[in-house]
């Protein structure tokens, strides 16, 4: 229990040290001043990752720091983003590397892929699409959108970049965890 | 399914229904309980399904719900309010499905648990997944803007909760069926995606009281939540479409600059969940009708809705089946919009999605009148960026629903889609202290595209800027009225990018051309408002939706 609490605070000082992630928003009374700056922040890295999104190429850099538990636990967490290393290793293939993305958010890959098919087809026909761009289906959302297996973390990232790359779909992005703002 | 209820207001019986009390396991409940259920293993809250008598009499809390009817009870304006109880003369929403998409909802608060689906929620937490019950799992854990897990049951009583039990709250549409999905806390796009199109041809509204973060940067939309939203819209009900409702944000003030001290203000155009056509982007006004500090302005925002104000809040349900009077922001307003679609829909089921949007802005009340901001086009229907159409109008809404003549669904709707230009104009710095000098660029819209009733309004631009906070974004139609979609800010700094994001392939909406004529020349205008950096406009195009 007192370990729980540790990590808890660690992740608490972790969000704390980058406004704008957390998941409510409701109305702020005090709200941060900010001002145009002299010149664009330089990056202390490059991007490290890239995918494409509606024909958009976005960057990622890495959040070293962090890292995200996609393992099936519940409780008290808020999310799965932990500090680098507290996961269990039992658990690391269901550990993601967590990523910034250009807007500030941070994203991590629980796994899968969704494929945007260039026209409705029929289920069968659509598995065997996705399975001859060398990936394996796992359901459809609607009649063009699919979710396609993938790993948890990077594997599913590398997935997605090669489908949308193949031609074959009219899209493919990694499924992305990201913490959405509750208004 | 049973029914819930638990008597704490004297009260007649209706009778001993099949009926469910909620207790929170361990802290004593009702008694004889039948089942056990929770959000999954791991959580601290566990429910105890206990049998109880169905009530009925007045709800003890209907008096504070001023959205409701405001009689100045709050010391507010007598009237500002949604005109739901005239409403209820017509209907309370019976028969129409809500599929309330939040963090948790506690489905067994004795509120919302009479008007639940039995069998049709769904829950995406990683322990319980596939489960009905998307339950509250954290207890006792308290953050600034309310009990961690406890904003989606706030937002279902706004919507449904149910009406002459007896007890707590009404919701805008307190007959109307519930379903509850718990997509975020799964936090997953395909989650997200799963859930906005789940069970499409039952469920009729999705109600969504999330979206981007409202700190002023541009945040695109996942492309599978838009593919999930046209989707929804196309196949939905039958073909009328999904209806989705989405907050058009809260950052009317997110930050103030460092030294005047000044609001900057998000624009619900930078937050792409909420500004495409399949979406109802609602604004919030207070108990006065008027923009309360965080209402954020948008050309894309098509009504608003009651909610908080500097002080005054709403009354809502709570978890542990308690009720809260301090529910607040645009996450308040947007149910109430659900509330008053789903009492439209349960008077005339066969509105398309269309048809809704349509009723919504030409019902709605014009608020705040002596506001500058107001200006009607050839159609005579007033916009303002601040309040949409006005704040929506639950009595004429229905009245008008009862007896209206289907626009029809996406089937139907109309598109032109004008090629791109690629001016590739630059755009001048401003100048330190004198007047900045916009640059324009046209498109035509030519007699081909049949549209005499633009419906919504799309400009995809790309504009290389080394700040693009700098820029104003305007679009003005063949009628003279202007919309603007971008206003120049300020944003938090990060690392290695421009702060406010890039203007590449952005996609703006705009509801404020409604009813205009398509044709002719749309001219798209841009100025820099800032000293220091520069750009140009390279491309952009021009997508209009109508009949």
């Amino acid at each position: 229990m007192a370990a729980e609490r540790a990590v808890a605070a660690i992740v608490a000082a972790c969000f704390a040290a980058w406004a704008g992630t957390a998941s409510a928003n409701a109305p702020a009374a005090g709200p941060p001043a900010v001002s145009k700056p002299a010149r664009i922040a330089s990056a202390k890295d490059a991007p490290a990752h890239a995918w494409h999104e509606a024909g958009v190429r976005r960057t990622l850099r890495l959040e070293s720091a962090l890292e995200a538990d996609f393992s099936p636990r519940l409780g008290k967490d808020a999310g799965p983003l932990r500090p680098a290393g507290a996961a269990a290793k039992s658990a690391a293939p269901l550990v993601s590397p967590v990523f910034r993305d250009d807007e500030g958010r941070l994203r991590a890959l629980p796994g899968g892929v969704l494929v945007a098919l260039r026209a409705p087809l029929p289920e069968a026909q659509a598995r065997m699409l996705i399975g001859r761009a060398g990936a394996t289906p796992s359901r459809a959302l609607s009649p063009t959108l699919w979710i396609v297996e993938g790993p948890v973390g990077l594997g599913s990232l590398e997935l997605a970049n090669r489908l949308d790359a193949s031609g074959a779909f009219a899209a493919a992005q990694p499924n992305w965890w990201i913490a959405r703002t509750l208004k | 399914m049973p029914s819930a209820s638990v008597a704490i207001a004297p009260a007649r019986s209706a009778g001993l229904a099949t009926a469910i009390a909620l207790a929170l396991a361990g802290c004593g409940g009702g008694s004889n309980p039948v089942e056990t259920v929770s959000a999954g293993p791991g959580c601290e809250l566990s429910y105890a399904l206990t049998a109880a008598p169905a009530l009925i009499g007045a709800d003890p809390l209907l008096p504070q719900q001023w959205h409701l009817r405001n009689t100045g009870q709050t010391g507010g304006t007598p009237g500002e309010d949604l005109r739901a109880l005239d409403a209820w003369a017509l209907t309370r929403g019976a028969g129409v499905r809500v599929a309330v998409v939040d963090d948790a909802v506690e489905v067994v608060h004795a509120d919302l648990f009479p008007n639940l689906v039995a069998d049709a929620s769904y829950s995406y937490r990683a322990g319980n997944r596939g489960s009905i019950w998307p339950l509250p799992c954290t207890a006792a854990v308290e953050i600034p803007s309310g009990p961690v897990d406890g904003h989606g049951t706030a937002v279902a009583g706004l919507v449904l909760g149910r009406d002459d039990n007896a007890l707590g709250i009404a919701g805008v549409a307190p007959r109307a069926s519930l379903v509850a999905f718990d997509a975020l806390a799964s936090g997953q796009d395909v989650d997200i995606a799963d859930a906005l199109l789940r069970d499409g041809q039952a469920n009729a509204i999705y109600q969504n009281s999330w979206g981007s973060p409202d700190d002023g940067r541009l945040h695109p939309p996942p492309p599978s939540f838009l593919q999930a939203i046209r989707s929804g819209t196309a196949s939905g009900r039958g073909g009328r479409g999904s209806v989705y409702v989405f907050p058009a944000g809260n950052g009317g003030c997110y930050a103030t600059e460092a030294g005047s001290g000044r609001c900057l203000l998000d624009n619900s155009n930078f937050d792409g969940f909420v500004n495409g056509h399949g979406v109802i982007a609602v604004c919030a006004v207070d108990d006065t009708g008027r923009r309360p500090f965080y209402g954020e302005r948008g050309a894309n925002v098509l009504v608003c809705a009651p909610s908080s104000g500097d002080t005054k809040n709403v009354t809502t349900t709570s978890i542990r089946g308690g009720w809260r009077n301090d529910f607040s922001g645009t996450s308040a307003s947007t149910p109430m919009v659900a509330g008053v679609v789903a009492l439209m829909l349960s008077t005339n089921p066969a509105l398309s999605w269309r048809d809704v949007r349509l009723i919504l802005a030409q019902t709605a009340r014009r608020n705040d009148p002596t506001d500058p901001e107001w200006a009607a086009g050839p159609s005579g229907l007033a916009h303002n960026p601040k309040y949409g159409f006005g704040v929506v109008d639950a009595a004429a809404a229905v009245a008008r629903a009862r007896t209206w003549t289907s626009v029809g669904g996406s089937e139907r709707l109309k598109t032109c889609a004008l090629p791109a230009r690629t001016p590739a104009l630059e755009v001048p710095d401003a100048p330190d202290g004198g007047t900045p000098t916009p640059v324009l660029d046209t498109i035509t819209v030519p007699a081909g595209c049949d549209i005499a009733q633009v419906e919504f309004v799309e400009v995809t631009m790309t504009a290389t800027h080394t700040y693009s906070g700098d820029l104003r974004v305007r679009l003005r139609s063949p009628s003279g009225v202007v919309s603007e979609l971008a206003n120049a800010r300020a944003c938090a700094q990060l690392p290695g990018s421009d702060p406010c994001g890039t203007y590449t392939d952005w996609t703006f909406g705009s509801v404020r051309h409604l009813d205009e004529p398509a044709q002719g020349a749309w001219a798209l205008e841009l100025t820099d408002l800032q000293p220091r950096d520069s750009g140009r406009l390279d491309r952009w195009s021009l997508t209009i939706h109508g009949r």
